[in-house]
């Protein structure tokens, strides 16, 4: 899992600070966590608002299960473990969302450029419908790639496969999400 | 376009006004466990718990050593016919022997063991 900071105070010191109920230090682990988190449960439940109660969820199981961490310096390994398990949980049960949408209050907010937030909304629908097209593993290979910025043999290593077998899901999943999409605002860089 | 170019999916990442909605619900749902947290790490019996668990541990290895040794020693010692009760209760040497071998003492042997107790 890649953090976001650098050059903070390690994984492992602030696992240990929030341990003794630092709150300064849970909240730099969520804000460390919180993209990756959400590329992990977006892979799983391939919707929005489904990832956001998963990611919601995990970190609170992650707090309170904090002394379960055995070795605080691999918490992004931990906590990627149950993010997963929580949004598995979530898609076997196809709960009802009973909380306030997320969605509704970022469009009650949305004032500030309306124009602007359509797009990036539409943009995002768009590609939610073209990944629920693709299979499990090939959504979470293009997002940990893609999304995420994970190299092929980091991949590899994560989900347990054959870095060729990495590169062949990359490949069509690109292709199956490029023939969804018409390629159009979606080009990205090459591979480094 | 190859399919080596990356697809621009950052769309699908939660933009800023998002994130900080999402990391203050969470931090929202964490205080009551955050605060349950500091709360035990300062309070005393929170900081013994601590140290007992590992005391226990330690106690429990160095009795498990102390009968182990306890048993092996046991089994190792040397027993002297007669010695046990009568040395504890420091018996003459020569009323040991009329115990141990079951008869009555004559005049002259309590003659002798009370001359041996005088020197």
């Amino acid at each position: 899992m890649r953090p976001v900071d650098v050059g903070g105070e390690t994984d492992a010191r602030l696992v240990r600070r929030a341990r003794e109920g630092d709150r300064d230090a849970y909240e730099r682990l969520v804000r460390r966590y919180l993209k990756t988190a959400y590329a992990v449960a977006l892979a799983e439940l391939g919707d929005q608002r489904d990832a956001e109660d998963a990611v919601q969820d995990s970190f609170i199981t992650a707090l309170e299960r904090l002394d379960d961490c055995r070795d605080p310096a691999a918490f992004a390994g931990w906590l990627r473990r149950i993010v997963r398990n929580r949004a598995r949980s979530v898609r076997r049960r196809e709960r009802v969302r009973e909380t306030e949408s997320l969605a509704s209050a970022i469009s009650a907010s949305s004032k500030r450029d309306p124009g602007g937030d359509l797009e990036r909304s539409e943009i995002r629908r768009q590609l939610e419908t073209a990944l629920r097209t693709l299979t499990e593993v090939q959504r979470r290979v293009v997002l940990m790639h893609d999304l995420e910025g994970y190299r092929h043999r980091e991949i590899a290593v994560e989900l347990d496969i054959p870095e060729g077998t990495v590169r062949s899901h990359l490949f069509f999943a690109r292709r199956a999400l490029r023939t969804q999409l018409g390629d159009a605002g979606h080009r990205g860089h090459d591979d480094g | 376009m190859t399919m080596d170019e990356r697809l621009d999916l950052t769309a699908l990442e939660p933009d800023e006004a998002q994130r900080e909605l999402l990391v203050a619900a969470i931090m929202q749902r964490a205080g009551r466990e955050l605060e349950r947290r500091a709360a035990e790490d300062v309070s005393p019996i929170a900081i013994l718990s601590d140290w007992m668990r590992p005391a226990l541990a330690a106690a429990a290895v160095v009795a498990a050593l102390a009968v182990s040794v306890l048993t092996q020693q046991e089994l190792t010692a040397h027993v002297e016919p007669g010695s046990g009760l009568t040395d504890a209760l420091a018996v003459p040497a020569p009323v040991n022997e009329w115990l141990i071998s079951d008869r009555s003492p004559t005049v002259a042997d309590l003659l002798i063991a009370m001359d041996g107790e005088a020197h």
